[in-house]
Parts: C-alpha cells; sequence; structure tokens
C-alpha cells in the first residue's frame, strides 16, 4: 500500500516538477553543487582519514616513538614521538611483550642504484627485516628478507617496487638474483613487490637497514638528511589494547631514561598510535574535516535555497494542496507527497552533483599525483561504496532539509480559506518569517566562509610572496647523496665536495657554484644551541635556531655581503678550529650593536657533546625554513660544510648561472659537470629555489583554492537565495504595494520599503556571520590556526570589511532588482492581482 | 424516532478583530438536516453560506456550539478522527470545479480512493464503474485544462460520489455555467439525490434551489427562514 502510494506519488511528482522547468534546473543545480562539492570532499576525508591502509588487520598497526612531555607537540613530532637512536628501538623491542612484530625503518630516503651502467636515484626505505611481514604483504617475486640480510657486513639486497621493475628493468622475470650497485656497493635483487605497493609513503625500493647503516650509538649527532634514527611501527598482538600498548611502552620509556640519563632523562613518556596517523598528521586531519565542514555549510546553504524555492511553490500551490485536503489526504499524506516531489529533486540533484564529483575527484587526485611531493601511495582519491553511502545519506538529509519544513507549513493551511474562489494561497507571516530567517543565516554562513577563504588566500599569498633574502630565480640547485659503498670515508666525501666546487667555479656556464646541506634550498637542520657567557638552569632553557652548513662562497653565490668578520675558507676544519657565521637576527639577538666576532656558539646535544664555534662573520637573513615558521624567529647560524666534521653524505650544490643566462636553463649543464667527476652519481631534486618553494606550497595552493571555490559557490547561493526571498515577497506584496501607490505612494516609498526589509536580513547576518567568525578563528580556534595560517592575523579587519562590503554590494544588487518591479506595479492592475 | 443526518446546534464561527472583539459569521445555527434531503443554503455575499458549507465539511475547526453527523458529535472529535469521519461521509462539489491541473480525469477520480485505502484493485474497479456510470470513459487520460467547463464539474462530481459519501456538499456548484451546462449538473444532482445521497448546496439561484427539498435563508450569519420546503 505504501509502496503504491509512492509510487503514485513519484509518478505525479515528476510530472510536476517537469511541469515547473524553472525550478526543477534551478533546484537541481543548486543541489547539484552541493552534494557534488561534499562528495569530493569526502572523497578525500576518506581516502586520507577513513579508509587507513588494506592490510590485513590494520587496526593492529600502530607507530610507537619516545615522547618529551615537557617538549612542545612540533618537537615531539605532533604527538607521534620519537626515535632518537636505533638502540632505543632495539631496546623497546626487547622488553616489550604487546607487539607481535616490530619494525625500524628509514622511509622517503635516497638509494642509489646503478643497474647495467644506468645510475638513478630512488626514493626507498631502509627497514629492518620484519618490515614486510609486519605488515602482512609479501614480494610476488622472489623472497622477503631475513634476520641475516639485516646484518651489518652481510651480502647486500634490495626488493624493488613493481613499477620501478617494470620501467627500469624492462620487467625482467629472472631480476630476482641479478646484481646491481646499490649506494656505491654491490647488491643484489631478491624480490619484486606486488603491483601498485610503495610503502609507507611512496617508497619504491627497499633495502635493509642495519647492513647500510648500523645502529649507532646513543648521542651521536646526525643533522638534517644524515639522521640515522628510525622511525618504528609494530603489530598489536591480538586482544592488546591500545592503552595496554601505551602503558608498557611508556613503563619502558621510564626505564631506558632512567639507565641512560644522559641521553634519554626527558624522554620520559611513549606514544602508541594508529599507524596511520603516523602519515596523515594532526594538521592534516584537522583541514580536511574543517574542509568537508565548509562543503557541508555550503550544501546546507544549497538547500536553504531549494527550501526558499519550496516556500514559493507551496504558496502557489496551497490550492492544490487544500483541494487534496478536502478530498480525504491527511496532513501527513500531503506532507509524504510533497516530500516524495523534494526526494525526486534531490536525487537528480544527486546524479548531477556525482558527476560533479567524479570531474572535482579527479582533478583533485591530477594535482595531488602530480606535487612534487607525491602523497601517500594508499591515498586513492575515487569514488568508492563508502563514498556512495555518504552521498545517499546527504540526498535524504537534503531532502528532509530542504522540504520538510515547506511541506509541514503549507499543509497546514486553511483549507476553507485556501478554496474560496480568490483565495490567495497560504503564504502567511510565519512562512515569510522562515525564509527571511534563512536568508539571514545564509547571509551569516557565506561571510564566514568568505571569510576564511580570504584568510586562506592571504595566507597562501603571504607565503608566495615572501622575501628569501636573495633572488631565487638567479640560481639553480640540485641534490648530491655520496654513498659509502663509494665515499667510505669522510676525507673521501670532503674531497669530493671540495673537487666538486672547484671544477664547478672552472665551468664557464656557471658565474659562482657553492655546497650547502639544506634541502632542496628550503629546509635547513635546526635544534637548541648554546652561547658563550650564558647559564642555562636546564636543558630547556637552550634557546632553538637554524643550522646551516656551507662551503665558502655560498654567500656570495646567493648574492649576499658578509656584514662583518669574514667568509669560510677551504682552510676552516672543525678538527682545527671551529668556526661559525651567524645571520644578522642572530648576531643582534645576542650582542645587540655589538660585534658577534669573536663570541663562540655551539649546537646542544647532550648525548655528544659539540664544539664551541669562534664566530668569525654576520651575514644578512635568508628564510633558513623557506616558506614555513617553525622557528620563533630568523636567527641560524653556519657552519663550513667542506671541514665539517662528521662529513655530510647529502649536499645541495647550487650555482650563479653567467650574466644574461636564465638559471632555470642550467639543469643540463649542471648534471654534466657531475657526471665528469663521478659517472655514477645522480643528482636529483634539480630546479630553482623558486621552483622548489613553488613546488611546496603547491598543497596549500590546493587547499586555499578550495577554499576559494567553497566561499564563491556561497556567495553565488546566498546572492541567488536572497534574490529569491526578495522576488518572492515582492510578488507576494503585489496587491498590498497596489493598493499603497493607489493611495499616494511613490515609487521611491516603495523601492525603500522592499530595500530596507532587506538591508535588515542583511545587517542581521552579517552581525551573526562576521561576529561568528571572529569569535572562531580569534578565540577558539586561535591556537590551530596559528599553526595554518602564515603571518595572518585572523582578525584583519581590511578582510572583515571586504567581505562585509563584497556582501552588502550583492545583497543590494539582489533586493534591488525586485524592489524595482515592486515600483512598477501597475495599481489596477495589482488590486484585480489574485 | 429518526435522528437527522446532520444537527446542528447554537452553532457560532467568529474571528478575532482586536483585543476582546469578534465578528461574527455565523450566529447561534440550529439546524436539522434528515438523511436524503436536497438543501439549498441562500443568501447574499458575505451571509455565511460558503463558511456554513465548510464547517458541514469540517475544513473549518474553529467554530463553537454542536455538530452532530450521523449521531456522531463532531464538535467532540480529535482532527484527525474528523478527517476520518468526513472521509467516510462526505463529498465534495466547488464551483471552480477543483480539479487537479495536473491529474487526468482517471487519476482525479481515483484520489479520494487512495486517501481511503482502498486496494488498488477495488480502486481500479471503482473508478472504472464512475467513469462508465458519468459516461465519461473517452476522457479518461485528458487533463482537465482539455475538458469544458461542464465537463469538468461533471468529474468533480463524479469524484465527489465515487467514494460513496452520504452526503455531498456543493458549493455553487453551477455558478461557472452556461444554463444548458448547469441545468445537466442540476439533473445529476437530483438523479443522486433520488438515489439515496443527502446534498447540501449553497446557490444563488432560485432555479437550483427548486431542485431541492428545502431552502435554509442566511443573513448576516443568522438563518432567516430555515422552514422553507417541502418533504422529499
Amino acid at each position: 500500500m505504501i509502496l503504491d502510494s509512492f509510487t503514485r506519488d513519484l509518478r505525479v511528482g515528476v510530472r510536476v516538477l517537469l511541469k515547473d522547468k524553472v525550478f526543477l534546473v534551478l533546484s537541481v543545480l543548486v543541489l547539484a553543487l552541493g552534494i557534488g562539492g561534499a562528495m569530493t570532499q569526502f572523497t578525500v576525508v576518506d581516502a586520507i582519514v577513513l579508509r587507513g591502509f588494506s592490510f590485513p588487520h590494520p587496526e593492529q598497526l600502530v607507530n610507537v616513538g619516545l615522547i618529551d612531555p615537557k617538549a612542545s607537540d612540533q618537537n615531539n613530532n605532533f604527538g607521534n614521538g620519537n626515535i632518537p637512536a636505533a638502540q632505543d628501538y632495539e631496546d623497546i623491542k626487547a622488553a616489550q611483550h604487546s607487539f607481535a612484530m616490530m619494525a625500524g625503518y628509514l622511509n622517503g630516503s635516497t638509494i642509489n642504484v646503478t643497474y647495467k651502467n644506468n645510475p638513478q636515484r630512488y626514493t626507498g626505505a631502509y627497514v629492518t627485516d620484519q618490515f614486510f611481514k609486519l605488515i602482512g604483504v609479501s614480494p610476488a617475486l622472489g623472497r622477503d628478507f631475513t634476520a641475516e640480510d639485516n646484518k651489518p657486513g652481510a651480502p647486500k639486497t634490495a626488493i624493488l617496487g613493481d613499477e620501478i621493475w617494470r620501467r627500469d628493468f624492462n620487467a625482467d622475470p629472472n631480476i630476482v638474483g641479478q646484481g646491481v650497485t646499490i649506494n656505491g656497493k654491490a647488491a643484489s635483487i631478491i624480490g619484486v613487490m606486488p603491483p601498485g605497493f610503495k610503502f609507507p609513503v611512496s617508497e619504491e625500493l627497499w633495502t635493509p637497514l642495519y647492513n647500510e647503516w648500523p645502529p649507532t650509538p646513543r648521542g651521536a649527532l646526525f643533522l638534517g638528511a644524515n639522521s640515522r634514527a628510525p622511525a618504528v611501527m609494530g603489530r598489536l598482538k591480538p586482544g592488546v589494547t591500545l592503552d595496554q600498548a601505551n602503558a608498557e611502552v611508556i613503563a619502558i620509556a621510564h626505564s631506558i631514561a632512567a639507565d641512560n640519563p644522559k641521553t634519554n632523562q626527558n624522554f620520559t613518556s611513549a606514544s602508541v598510535m594508529p599507524l596511520i596517523n603516523a602519515f596523515t598528521g594532526v594538521q592534516l586531519r584537522q583541514i580536511v574535516w574543517a574542509m568537508l565542514g565548509a562543503v557541508i555549510l555550503v550544501l546546507l546553504i544549497a538547500c536553504v535555497n531549494v527550501m526558499n524555492m519550496q516556500f514559493g511553490r507551496a504558496a502557489l500551490r496551497a490550492k492544490e494542496l487544500a483541494i487534496r485536503g478536502a478530498l480525504g489526504a491527511t496532513r501527513g499524506r500531503l506532507v509524504r507527497q510533497m516530500l516524495t516531489e523534494s526526494l525526486v529533486v534531490a536525487i537528480f540533484g544527486a546524479v548531477a552533483g556525482t558527476l560533479i564529483a567524479y570531474w572535482g575527484v579527479d582533478m583533485f587526485d591530477k594535482v595531488v599525483k602530480a606535487a612534487p611531493f607525491p602523497p601517500p601511495y594508499w591515498w586513492r582519491f575515487t569514488i568508492d561504496g563508502r563514498v556512495l553511502v555518504f552521498t545517499l545519506a546527504i540526498t535524504l538529509v537534503a531532502t528532509l532539509v530542504s522540504g520538510l519544513l515547506p511541506a509541514c507549513l503549507s499543509s497546514r493551511g486553511n483549507a476553507a480559506e485556501v478554496m474560496k474562489e480568490g483565495g490567495r494561497g497560504n503564504s502567511n507571516r510565519l512562512v515569510n518569517a522562515i525564509t527571511r530567517v534563512l536568508v539571514v543565516g545564509q547571509i551569516a554562513f557565506t561571510a564566514a566562509l568568505l571569510i576564511v577563504a580570504t584568510l586562506q588566500i592571504q595566507s597562501i599569498r603571504n607565503q608566495t610572496k615572501l622575501d628569501y633574502g636573495y633572488d631565487e630565480n638567479g640560481l639553480y640547485a640540485a641534490r648530491l647523496a655520496l654513498m659509502e659503498g663509494t665515499y667510505p670515508t669522510e676525507d673521501s666525501r670532503r674531497e669530493f665536495f671540495k673537487k666538486a666546487v672547484r671544477q664547478l667555479r672552472a665551468n664557464p656556464q656557471f658565474d659562482a657554484a657553492a655546497m650547502t646541506d639544506r634541502f632542496r634550498m628550503t629546509f635547513a637542520a635546526g635544534g637548541q644551541y648554546e652561547v658563550d657567557g650564558q647559564q642555562y638552569q636546564t636543558d630547556r632553557d637552550r634557546p632553538r635556531c637554524n643550522f646551516e652548513s656551507v662551503s665558502d662562497g655560498y654567500f656570495a653565490t646567493l648574492g649576499l655581503k658578509i656584514l662583518d668578520g669574514r667568509d669560510f675558507t677551504i682552510d676552516d676544519l672543525d678538527s682545527k678550529q671551529p668556526v661559525a657565521i651567524v645571520n644578522a637576527s642572530f648576531a643582534h639577538e645576542h650582542w645587540g650593536s655589538q660585534s658577534a666576532l669573536g663570541h663562540q656558539v655551539r649546537i646542544f646535544n647532550p648525548g655528544q657533546e659539540q664544539p664551541w664555534r669562534t664566530i668569525v662573520g654576520v651575514v644578512p637573513d635568508t628564510l633558513m625554513q623557506g616558506p614555513f615558521d617553525q622557528q620563533k624567529d630568523a636567527a641560524g647560524f653556519y657552519m663550513p660544510l667542506l671541514g665539517a666534521s662528521p662529513a655530510t653524505q647529502f649536499a645541495t650544490v647550487v650555482v650563479r648561472p653567467r650574466a644574461g643566462v636564465r638559471a632555470d636553463t642550467l639543469g643540463p649543464g649542471l648534471s654534466k659537470a657531475v657526471a665528469a667527476l663521478d659517472s655514477n652519481l645522480p643528482t636529483y631534486f634539480p630546479g630553482t629555489p623558486k621552483q622548489f618553494h613553488n613546488d611546496i606550497l603547491s598543497g596549500n595552493r590546493v587547499i586555499a583554492t578550495l577554499f576559494s571555490i567553497f566561499g564563491l559557490v556561497a556567495f553565488i547561493l546566498s546572492a541567488v537565495g536572497l534574490y529569491g526571498v526578495m522576488s518572492f515577497s515582492v510578488n507576494q506584496r503585489t496587491q498590498e504595494f497596489g493598493i499603497r501607490m493607489a493611495l499616494g505612494a511613490d515609487a521611491a516609498r516603495i523601492l525603500r520599503m522592499v530595500m530596507s526589509q532587506g538591508a535588515w536580513q542583511l545587517a542581521i547576518g552579517l552581525i551573526l556571520g562576521v561576529g561568528g567568525i571572529a569569535l572562531l578563528v580569534g578565540v577558539v580556534a586561535a591556537e590551530a590556526l596559528k599553526n595554518i595560517l602564515f603571518k595572518v592575523n585572523p582578525l584583519d579587519p581590511t578582510i572583515y570589511f571586504t567581505v562585509s562590503g563584497l556582501l552588502t554590494l550583492v545583497a543590494a544588487l539582489s533586493c534591488f532588482l525586485p524592489a524595482r518591479r515592486a515600483t512598477r506595479v501597475d495599481p489596477m492592475i495589482a488590486l484585480r492581482c489574485e | 424516532m429518526f435522528e437527522p443526518l446532520i444537527k446542528l446546534q447554537h452553532v457560532e464561527r467568529s474571528y478575532p478583530l482586536g483585543k476582546q472583539q469578534f465578528t461574527y459569521v455565523l450566529r447561534d445555527i440550529n439546524l436539522d438536516v434528515a438523511e436524503g434531503d436536497f438543501v439549498s443554503v441562500m443568501g447574499p455575499s458575505g451571509a455565511g453560506k460558503s463558511t456554513l458549507l465548510h464547517l458541514l465539511g469540517m475544513h473549518d475547526f474553529g467554530w463553537t456550539g454542536e455538530y452532530y453527523l450521523d449521531e456522531t458529535a463532531v464538535h467532540r472529535l480529535k482532527p484527525k478522527e474528523r478527517t476520518q469521519l468526513r472521509n467516510e461521509q462526505i463529498g465534495f462539489v466547488f464551483q471552480n470545479y477543483n480539479l487537479l491541473d495536473d491529474l487526468t480525469v482517471y487519476e482525479n477520480l481515483d484520489i479520494p480512493l487512495s486517501y481511503r485505502h482502498y486496494s488498488k484493485s477495488e480502486r481500479s474497479a471503482l473508478v472504472a464503474d464512475t467513469l462508465d456510470r458519468f459516461s465519461i470513459v473517452g476522457k479518461k487520460d485528458l487533463y482537465p485544462r482539455q475538458l469544458s467547463g461542464g465537463q469538468q464539474q461533471l468529474v468533480s462530481i463524479a469524484r465527489a460520489i465515487i467514494a460513496k459519501p452520504k452526503l455531498i456538499l456543493a458549493d455553487e456548484p453551477t455558478g461557472n455555467l452556461h444554463s444548458g451546462q448547469a441545468e445537466d449538473i442540476m439533473q445529476l444532482f437530483k438523479k443522486l439525490n433520488d438515489e439515496g445521497i443527502t446534498i447540501i448546496q449553497v446557490t444563488h439561484s432560485e432555479t437550483n434551489a427548486a431542485y431541492g427539498n428545502k431552502v435554509i435563508q442566511l443573513r448576516d450569519g443568522w438563518i432567516v427562514d430555515g422552514n422553507r420546503g417541502k418533504t422529499p
């Protein structure tokens, strides 16, 4: 019976809607925008937060780290914790009973491979032997690592990813057992992973961790890319909860701290959390959820628009509803009939929205995959069953939100009144009040969204317009990795770097050349330091700054003048006389207007005391952390790279072109010059600093663009909504305007009447929206926004006034058009109007 | 002693004008309508004719007094119970037909049945019978806009009686029709009344009133002559 009446309602509903094509097209478009946006964003949330790993029992996979309870969240690796040294991992592993397996790994690492005389640099991972067993994935070809493979000195082995096996190894089915050179050492391929597998992020090659990097003692200092401290993951034993595992590892952390006070005294706590959280940081999760919130808001605005249109239609259909009531339809039955029509509209909207979502997801996927830092391979932006269930849910919600109130209110009309000849429907005060409140809500939400979008845009603009302190377009850089196989000693590495700088400077293509350990000319190392003459009560009292190791001539290559003292020379050896150059901020912070020269500074490393460095120069500030703001200020100091002890393995070579030559044309010349030094040494991450910074900001740009789209859509929807309500109101009051005009009201008075109604709605909406968001960003979420917004005052009055002004302008236009129509009412026609 | 089909006692309908002030549309209405009556309600504009009709049809709930329909005390019923009683007992015919524009003739006839829990097969049979009885089988797939005024009113009456009501309430059923069509419609009402259906019509036409057996004159909300008529 119910199915029968539903089918009938559906048939009639479709017929009625097809007759009212303007309403149908408008409402379907509006809902399609809302539903499409929500679907697209939910697909992103699904991929990043909800879907997780497709390994067996992914809920048992956890990240393990030690926590310094008094350190900042950032220094505790955003809650994931740190493993300061491989020995910490070994001690935890030996003492624990919660985990069925544990594995250590260094991911996102450079692995140089030479196969058939072709050197290639891959992004790979150094892993302990249980790495693949722990996640439950086995090689498709060959075998997994064994404990024997992981031992230092054992024959070197490697497992290939499917993609590079097909691309660079010709999908050779007999690849297992074949010889290659890995990081300059002979190795054999022992397996190929299944298609599509890249883990833990986007790694394509795996080799045993300790075989490459034997466990180092606690306290050894390895700056930046030279870090040897593995990340640690574990698989919980069946039945063991996160709380139990946390409790156990915290107890172990206490014990390690007690046994090793010099290195571990601060690491008295620990964190065992779902492994997926280690790869999707809190900030990212907050952003994707916030974005989902924003699109749900857009969807709600869309629903409100349709609701307003439904109110308009209900007024026009009052007579039909009254007749149905007179013929026996109960109120519930009428509501069901109208909801069925709303459902039809929502379904059409969902179908169109799904098409928009497919397009949006495809676009998003392409943008993300084209990013210089590819996302984890297990982020698959696809519309799956979960997304479709979500779509079904929001379609039903859209049906109810857009249709229930109009259906309920219009079905309670007075049938006797409506059916009288000349009855003008049941558009009563309540409906008018509700539509006005809805428009106020729309304006409030839109103002809020536009302000958030503008803050985001301002943030990304600030990041892209930063002054780095040097000409980012005037340099070209590429990364080099000297592996132990080819460069086994510190001397051999130092000699190579010296030779490289010398030869590059002699190369006629380059006006200047230098080396730095700064990663992609963006991220320098950073940490705590000490200055001579200062007393520090506790370890935590020592300040933090940026460190960078650079060759002589680095500042000249960047076009920086030495402000005081001198540059490094190749004779500045840590073994002889450790020296440092500080930047202007650093010098000013510690010595004000006095000279910094002759003072001493050193990195603070409790496990291994670092040498005091005598300051020999002061240079201008550059942004040592690129477009990020990780330290409290720009203060930093430089150390000599060529005379460093221990010598770095990873360096960025920087060259400046001759006058009249563009820096971004130097790539082939630089590769050739490096190949002339070592034909087996690949260069990687090539580009100008400007390109690096743009690449690094691409994710932020995607977020800012998406917020802008959400804001724009909400803006359009609100304008349409306001216009619709004003238009409806004017139509309803045509007779009243006619009477007023017949009684002597002039056009200006009528115009004022209508405009003032819109003005009130706008004013209340702006107060709520602007005030609400100011409260949210200025008070409630002020702390969280500091990580998200770059050098933007969340309460910047310019932004608030601009958004308010823009909305006022559009609202004025939306009201003016219906208001002008009201002034053109012919009293004679209006008075006959039914 | 037979109870009348409709019994109104001291029924009044008023609308608030302001604080403690009311305007009365119906005043102290006392009325008996026996089963099988054909009553015409007459009076000048604003006399309360349509209000009385909608009160009898239970579209209007804001009245006071006592109203018995087929011995059921309507004034004591909850809105839902009134709707149920109305669905069981009453059919409506309107001056402007009030057919649903987006439904075909067939669907317009089907609508009252669908609100009364008839099964699909029962509905089909009743609609087919009614189409046949009113000789509009050939028009079943047409929309109201494709019919003449007289044909629309014919469908409207067919729709009113399809659920077999005891009482038909008609609000100026021939008001929009020319005299030839009006006569046909009144003949049809007469025929339905002869078959036992009680009819109450609002009309300005003495000619139409002559088809009934009783006339009620309303003026300013009062019944000024409720006994004029003849025994059926």
